[in-house]
């Protein structure tokens, strides 16, 4: 997939599998992995991008004698998943637009 | 790769950016570290997952170049202080400058008083002597004017002395005042220094 489209899901993404439940970085991966390919290296930056606008929260939880980090999503991040959605029938639109163009043999 | 050099290389990757960030950065990977070793990965493997450090850093940087500034701000901010001080200089400088040439006035402008007091005996006990000399001279002359210049050196006497102890008193004390001013002065110019720095 194209690496500019697949970062804007995975943001989503992410905020999706909160959405479901609090959740710590491993899990999110794992979680994600069932729909779209994500690295543990790739999740770091998209968490602090979500944390910087507010979409999500977090707090510890003691594992195994370590903390855990576990992350909460807040009603912004609820929000962002819905204008995701919203938008989807604009980018519909163009995917028609494309298909179309596609399928016209000049 | 090993953990620790993994993590060492992490360090150094994040090296321009606050301590803050590379503390909340490797506490992550740390945990993703943790949570990958304890599902059955191996050192390697693990960290292969966790990708390369100066990627990582290049991601955080293009993610928010405000926090790699903010490292460099404070290094960007010294340098400010320092352009403005520079720039600023001429200004507090030549009013320092002022300040300590109108003390100096006021300085000088105290002892003219004590001078005065010096004159006024030096020129009072002068004349006295001379008066008292010659006043035997005016008597054999002219009794009543001998007696009166007698008289006038007696008092000239008087004031002399009195001027002159007048005189000694205000020099004990400007010589306090000088001391004072001077390590006043000495003070504040250390307190400059150390503020400039």
């Amino acid at each position: 997939m194209d690496i500019q489209l697949k970062k804007g899901l995975l943001e989503t993404c992410v905020l999706a599998v909160l959405k479901k439940g609090d959740s710590y970085g491993y899990q999110i991966i794992r979680d994600i992995s069932t729909c779209i390919e994500m690295t543990e290296s790739t999740l770091y930056p998209i968490l602090k991008r979500l944390e910087g606008a507010a979409c999500l929260t977090t707090y510890s939880v003691e594992h195994n004698g370590r903390l855990r980090k576990y992350y909460r999503i807040t009603d912004a991040g609820r929000s962002r998943i819905r204008e995701f959605l919203e938008e989807w029938d604009d980018v519909m639109q163009v995917y028609h637009f494309i298909e179309e163009a596609d399928g016209y043999e000049a | 790769m090993k953990r620790d050099e993994w993590f060492q290389a992490l360090d150094r990757a994040l090296a321009d950016f606050s301590a803050e960030e590379r503390e909340k950065t490797r506490l992550f990977y740390e945990e993703m570290y943790s949570d990958l070793t304890e599902d059955d990965c191996t050192e390697e493997e693990a960290v292969a997952r966790l990708g390369a450090p100066e990627e990582i850093a290049r991601d955080l940087r293009a993610e928010s170049p405000a926090d790699a500034a903010f490292a460099g701000q404070s290094a960007g901010r010294k340098a400010l202080i320092i352009i403005l001080l520079v720039l600023g200089f001429p200004i507090w400088g030549s009013l320092a400058l002022t300040a300590a040439c109108l003390l100096l006035v006021a300085y000088i402008l105290i002892w003219v008083p004590v001078l005065v007091l010096a004159a006024v005996a030096l020129g009072c006990l002068a004349g006295a002597i001379v008066m008292a000399v010659a006043s035997p001279f005016l008597m054999a002359h002219n009794p009543a004017m001998g007696l009166v210049q007698l008289g006038m050196a007696l008092a000239g006497l008087g004031v002399g002395l009195f001027s002159f102890v007048g005189f000694l008193y205000s020099c004990r004390a400007m010589a306090r005042l000088t001391v004072w001013l001077t390590r006043k002065t000495a003070k504040l110019l250390r307190k400059n220094r150390r503020d400039a720095k």
